[in-house]
């Protein structure tokens, strides 16, 4: 929960008005990013197959009971956000969303190609609406090119950029990610595309479109195993977790006590290496001149890496790493998401855990954003909203709507209201 | 056409924390004017380095990729001439991006009040672990996304660190929010700092690892190719006919598009028992999961990589096949995305290097010039800026 002090710095994105009809972690994950620096959020959804989000009802759930509003995933993705529940289908529900145009600064959409069009609320159709629209597709292919109709989830797009192959030990097939990476950085790329185009529109006055393909951003996350590629062409296949260029040696995982338990270790110089040596008494190995240099590690990386297993192997992972930290030497635990809830004091002294009250998901914690600032306040105090739950608050405080046309609109199923009381919102 | 953020200049103390955040806005077409030391950025020695030319700090392609379009100028900012040359250049600067404080800094970016400074460090600028050395591999061991990678059908195998700076992606994408979205403050409250830290960048990055905690008190067990998950999974990965490996996730598969992929089989009869339409029904598609994986495996491998991949995506799946670095150089779609683009390299060559992935109606994105030799913007920035 905010203190009051936190709420009085207010946040950089306040007064900025958001029309999002993202959907996943790719699409929702971005402008959850906007909503918790303070932009006003209007999530537009429906409760019903094909529209509804799978998200809301993924795993895990509020007391082990499916629902969609008990999905903690999709708790943990929406933080800071208004629902609106608009049936999209109708053509009354996609004029209420016309009207929404020219009070958002942002659209943003993470739909295939051609969802927008159909209901004339592409680029053009938008402009027509507002000028200076800022409009943000967050597809998985993009919008152009010879598979801009193909799909993608977090996996697809890790797989088709490249990312999924350079996870892996030599000589065996990809390890890929154990989870969706491109989801995460599909949303902060997002966010990234939705700001550029406000810092833009706030020196220029004038609106734009970016069209990011989540796998396309995936790509470019290969880093410059882009340019080895392109310039010096051969085959690049991951070593494990052997650093691939060689700049750094040693540099691996090794066994700690304890059921897979492992810590990382980087030597990134010559000081590194001596200190390592020093840390862990592997004097004959520091007495040999040709392991001062990085050539000479990389050439007998196997017995370093034994030495250095040789002594991790019965001692407590934390322990290692405090030794070689103390030391000035990189190295980190292989830590899981227990241990950095409860067991990483740099996270909980810098509160990146942040836990909030919801009426039917309880006390929950959140994962906070990784910004601190002494000026505005970035903690994570208000929780995903509930299917609907603002439809009635939007449309009379944003449209003007009175509570009897509101009333028509559900009568008529176009929109869909939460039972606040029923649910027991307090807040 | 303009470029997309052409209005502002940004000052990057280079850094590999930093490297990516000055890239994404080098490529919108911000001013970047990269400060490194007198040795030349730390990660001038990276790999990889142009074929021929291991350790020459000008053929580093690291370094040649992340400094596309800035500008760069040697300056000791701890040296009182750096000192003041810094404040000079930063006095008409709208964003600072560094790597940690130090007086020397803090004095020159305090000279203009409408800076907006980011400050990228390993684990923040306080806390029981600020001042920890740390790398790619080890933040992405403290963050989570090792223990969730690596195999779970090859024994006594560690858990496996994604390859390429990843965690200095996550930590430089943010960076890169964070002054954006600090700039859109700056009219009514003028500049300001914001801290990001890697650690904490990698920390928020695991997807449903979280949640599944605080909610069942349970840890994912990593898989191999596929998501970590509380119990066992069925593969997603399998390998085709030409040895390439597909990823075919059977996410929320609607019923055409599983008719539609059983038809497919069944046109080369190896759809064996999933005719059956009790794999038709949504709700039981769980339950059936590892029968559907190992007949689509067996069909999988009469297949290319390719003919799956582009078969299944016309049906309805979403599926990929899995590149290499080296398999997107030719992909048709990438190049249709202008992903590549030829950078003339000032000696008669070009090479060719990724593109923004952020496609603009109205505005351009780059690269359009290549990464500066060290220091080789150093008299025109003096000049220009009045620099004794």
């Amino acid at each position: 929960m905010a203190s009051d002090t936190s709420q009085k710095r207010g946040r950089p994105l306040e007064g900025v008005r958001i029309l999002d009809l993202t959907r996943h972690l790719a699409g929702a994950g971005s402008t959850r990013i906007l909503g918790i620096l303070g932009a006003e959020v209007l999530r537009f959804e429906w409760p019903h197959p094909p529209a509804l989000d799978f998200l809301r009802l993924s795993g895990p759930n509020a007391d082990g009971v499916p629902g969609m509003n008990r999905s903690g995933f999709f708790a943990q993705t929406n933080v800071h956000k208004k629902s609106v529940a608009l049936d999209l289908s109708t053509p009354r529900g996609q004029e209420i969303l016309r009207k929404f145009v020219p009070l958002c600064d942002i659209v943003v959409e993470s739909f295939t190609p051609g969802v927008m069009k159909k209901w004339g609320l592409d680029y053009a159709g938008l402009r027509a609406l507002r000028e200076d629209v800022i409009y943000v597709a967050a597809s998985g292919f993009g919008h152009t090119g010879p598979l801009r109709d193909y799909r993608s989830v977090g996996p697809t797009a890790q797989a088709y950029s490249g990312l999924t192959a350079m996870v892996g030990l030599e000589g065996c097939e990809p390890a890929g990610w154990g989870f969706s990476y491109m989801d995460h950085m599909g949303a902060t790329m997002n966010a990234a595309a939705m700001l550029m185009a406000l810092e833009r529109r706030r020196v220029t006055g004038k609106g734009e479109f970016i069209d990011g393909g989540q796998s396309q951003h995936g790509a470019a996350l290969l880093g410059p195993m882009l340019l080895d590629a392109t310039i010096n062409g051969g085959t690049i296949a991951p070593r494990g977790n052997r650093d691939l260029y060689g700049d750094y040696a040693p540099a691996n995982a090794y066994r700690c006590a304890g059921t897979d338990r492992w810590v990382t270790i980087a030597v990134r110089s010559e000081r590194d290496w001596l200190a390592l040596c020093r840390a862990l008494g592997l004097d004959d190995l520091a007495a040999r001149p040709e392991l001062r240099t990085l050539v000479g590690r990389r050439a007998a990386a196997d017995e370093i890496d034994a030495a250095i297993a040789g002594w991790t192997s019965g001692r407590d992972r934390y322990q290692v790493m405090d030794v070689l930290q103390a030391a000035g030497v990189a190295a980190g635990v292989v830590q899981h998401v227990d241990d950095k809830a409860e067991r990483d004091p740099a996270l909980a002294a810098r509160q990146f855990y942040t836990a909030i009250d919801d009426d039917i998901l309880g006390r929950k914690r959140y994962e906070g954003v990784p910004l601190t600032s002494e000026e505005f306040d970035s903690s994570i105090t208000t929780p995903s909203p509930w299917m609907g739950e603002h439809t009635r608050e939007v449309l009379t405080t944003v449209l003007g709507f009175s509570d009897a046309e509101v009333d028509e609109l559900a009568a008529a199923a176009v929109i869909w209201e939460a039972d606040v009381k029923r649910e027991g919102r307090t807040s | 056409m303009s470029r997309l953020l052409e209005h502002l200049t940004v000052v990057e103390l280079a850094s590999p924390l930093t490297e990516w955040c000055g890239r994404l806005f080098s490529q919108a077409g911000a001013r970047v004017i990269l400060v490194e030391p007198t040795g030349g950025a730390e990660t001038r020695s990276r790999g990889p380095y142009l074929n021929g030319h291991d350790g020459d700090p000008e053929a580093s392609l690291h370094f040649w990729h992340y400094n596309t379009d800035k500008e760069s100028v040697v300056l000791r900012p701890d040296a009182d001439s750096g000192g003041r040359a810094l404040a000079v250049l930063l006095a008409r600067a709208d964003v600072l991006v560094d790597a940690g404080t130090s007086p020397a800094v803090d004095a020159a970016a305090a000279a203009n009040p409408c800076l907006v400074r980011v400050t990228v460090t390993p684990f923040g600028e306080g806390g029981p672990w600020a001042g920890y050395a740390a790398t790619d591999l080890t933040h992405l061991a403290l963050g989570g996304q090792m223990m969730v990678c690596g195999y779970d059908d090859l024994e006594h195998t560690p858990p496996l660190a994604p390859t390429g700076n990843q965690a200095y992606h996550m930590a430089g994408t943010w960076a890169f929010i964070a002054a954006l979205a600090r700039l859109q403050a700056l009219p009514s409250r003028g500049g300001g700092k914001v801290g990001v830290s890697v650690h904490e960048a990698c920390a928020g990055m695991t997807e449903n690892a979280f949640p599944n905690y605080d909610y069942t008190g349970q840890v994912v067990t990593r898989r191999t190719g596929r998501h970590a998950s509380l119990g066992p999974t069925p593969p997603w990965q399998h390998r085709a006919a030409d040895g390439r490996y597909v990823n075919a996730q059977l996410v929320n598969v609607p019923p055409p598009a599983w008719m539609a992929l059983v038809e497919w089989m069944e046109s080369d009869g190896m759809a064996e028992d999933l005719v059956d339409p009790k794999y038709f029904i949504p709700e039981l598609f769980r339950e059936h999961s590892w029968r559907i994986s190992e007949v689509l495996g067996r069909f999988i491998a009469t297949k290319t990589a390719d003919e799956f991949f582009h078969g299944a995506q016309a049906r309805g799946l979403i599926v990929s096949d899995v590149n290499y670095p080296q398999d997107l150089v030719d992909d048709e779609h990438l190049a249709a995305r202008k992903f590549w683009r030829d950078v003339d390299m000032g000696d008669g060559t070009t090479r060719t290097f990724s593109a923004s992935t952020f496609l603009c109606a109205e505005s351009e994105t780059g690269p359009w010039r290549r990464a500066p030799r060290l220091d080789e913007h150093g008299n025109a920035l003096r000049r220009e800026f009045g620099i004794a």
